[in-house]
């Protein structure tokens, strides 16, 4: 073990060292994070609206859901003021960030990824007509300030909240980016505009932004108006299809979804933190995934992904990373070991709202080499059980984000809109896990008994 | 005193305690045993001296990824 230690530390440890020290990948990581009050207020107001409408209106409770129609109303507006919009507030949170990360204004930095991300989307709110309108309304419309074709009406000049939704989050994040390094660049350059001392500070951090954010600012809209007028489109329409939408179905793949959940185990079990190394990806591929199919639950239209990022909670990382709360109710059931007995009653409630560091470092776990093989094997298989059941369609995608630290089975449940089958299957991945582990604990016990005096009376 | 589960890059969480000095605080290594080191330190609130070594730790580029336990040794 101390071979494979020294191997990783000066082979493993440095790679993830250098992909956890990446600034601009921490500064994506945490715009991601930083966004998650918006997207559970945003997931409550949708599941809500699915208990009370949705599911009625199947029933035909008519009455009730005439008495709840206020409520309704309310949840649309917590909607279109959180999830419907979400790239704009990511593109806030990943300018903030990313300007923060390099010791620039944050706020600057925010500032000036939101004006690219306005910049990218397309401007013109593009409603789709049935058919072709009779000419006097053709020519009324027109006369508004509307521009009529064939099967379109579009207004210049009006953001669709169908732009701003986690269908730009590309747009906001690679215009972001780019306004965002260009302010920074300029910062450290120190191309910025002196203030004496005498002014009071908020006045003097505008001032000194002023040339970096006014540079960011035209480079961007230089780079889209030339792209507009080559291309005939706006950038950020051509980046939704070209780039975004291929890059998450990557992540419907078999291949991605189980070596980051390999990955993920294996850095945890030798004392890295899986999710923050791996963050990125997570965060970038499944997380636009997760967001997609909660516009499809509240638009009513199939849904585009069957993996996202709560796949990996709701029927893999149960009780934490390793699914370690079907490994405590083996301890309990079958473990000879006082220890193991005294630490696994202890981590239980934690582990019930999957927290699991106790039983982590507690039995341990880490660095254990009994429990290696159960602790990377029992994920991957439960992986590959509801990658498979989830893509063939018998559970309902995880689309809605609840907190990581909803109980086991109740995650599932939830986050697939109430699918009782998504909470069966993660109580099969619970119980075949468990099966996993249970060799693993009854080996800790017997080489206890043999080597020390650890075992229970 | 407190104590640290860390399995990788204990010879840097050593240095960097050992050596730490801010705020008249200050950390000295007791034991080391297998993946777990022991502090003592010259704090009176433990818990805080806890907190304090895991973020001194987070905050180096290497100790972003990490993933460590700390608390209190009783």
């Amino acid at each position: 073990m101390q071979k494979l230690m020294d191997w990783l530390e000066k082979f493993v440890v440095p790679v993830a060292v250098k992909i956890g020290s990446i600034r601009w990948l921490v500064a994506l990581r945490d715009g991601f994070i930083s966004t998650l009050p918006i997207t559970m207020a945003g997931s409550l107001a949708t599941l809500l609206n699915a208990l009370l409408n949705t599911y009625p209106a199947q029933w035909g409770w008519t009455g009730f859901i005439n008495a709840v129609a206020p409520i309704v109303a309310i949840d649309g507006l917590v909607y279109n003021g959180s999830l419907a919009i979400f790239a704009l507030y990511f593109a806030v949170m990943w300018g903030y960030h990313l300007a923060a990360d390099y010791d620039t204004d944050g706020l600057s930095g925010a500032l000036v990824s939101v004006a690219a991300f306005f910049m990218t989307i397309n401007s013109n709110a593009v409603l789709p007509i049935a058919k072709a309108l009779p000419k006097a309304a053709a020519d009324t419309l027109t006369t508004a300030g509307a521009t009529v074709t064939g099967s379109t009406v579009s207004v210049a000049g009006a953001f669709s909240m169908a732009n701003m939704n986690s269908a730009s989050l590309f747009t906001a994040m690679i215009f972001g980016g780019i306004a965002v390094v260009i302010y920074i660049w300029l910062m450290k350059k120190d191309i910025t505009i002196k203030m004496p001392d005498s002014v009071p500070p908020a006045v003097s951090k505008a001032f000194t932004a002023l040339i970096p954010s006014i540079a960011a600012v035209y480079i961007v809209a230089i780079i889209n108006y030339l792209f507009t007028q080559v291309t005939g489109q706006f950038f950020g329409d051509w980046l939704s299809k070209t780039i975004q939408a291929p890059l998450i179905g990557a992540g419907q793949s078999a291949g991605m979804v189980l070596l980051v959940s390999l990955l993920v185990q294996i850095f945890w079990f030798f004392g890295i933190h899986g999710p923050n190394v791996l963050g990125p990806v997570l965060e970038g591929i499944w997380t636009p995934a997760q967001l997609a199919n909660i516009q499809s639950l509240k638009d009513g239209t199939p849904f585009k992904y069957f993996w996202t990022r709560g796949s990996f909670d709701a029927y893999v990382w149960f009780g934490g990373s390793g699914g370690t709360i079907v490994l405590l109710l083996a301890i309990l059931l079958f473990s000879k070991r006082a220890d193991e007995k005294t630490v696994a009653k202890l981590a239980f409630a934690p582990g019930l709202f999957n927290i699991n560091e106790p039983v982590m470092f507690g039995l341990p776990i880490v660095l254990n080499a009994i429990y290696f093989v159960p602790f990377i094997i029992a994920p991957f298989i439960n992986t590959v059980i509801a990658y498979v059941v989830s893509s063939l369609g018998w559970v309902a995608p995880v689309q809605v984000a609840v907190p990581w630290i909803t109980p086991p089975v109740l995650n599932a449940w939830m986050a697939t809109n109430f699918d009782w089958r998504a909470a069966l299957l993660a109580i099969v991945n619970m119980v075949i896990a468990f099966f996993i582990w249970v060799p693993f604990v009854r080996m800790s016990s017997k080489v206890a008994a043999e080597t020390d005096d650890t075992t229970a009376a | 005193m407190i104590f640290l589960n860390a399995p990788i890059q204990q010879d840097k969480i050593i240095d960097l305690l050992n050596n730490y000095d801010e705020d008249g605080v200050s950390f000295q290594l007791k034991s080391k045993s297998g993946m777990k080191l022991v502090f003592e330190t010259n704090m009176e609130d433990l818990d805080a001296a806890a907190k304090l070594a895991k973020a001194t730790i987070k905050k180096q580029s290497w100790g972003t990824v990490l993933y460590f336990q700390a608390g209190v040794e009783k």
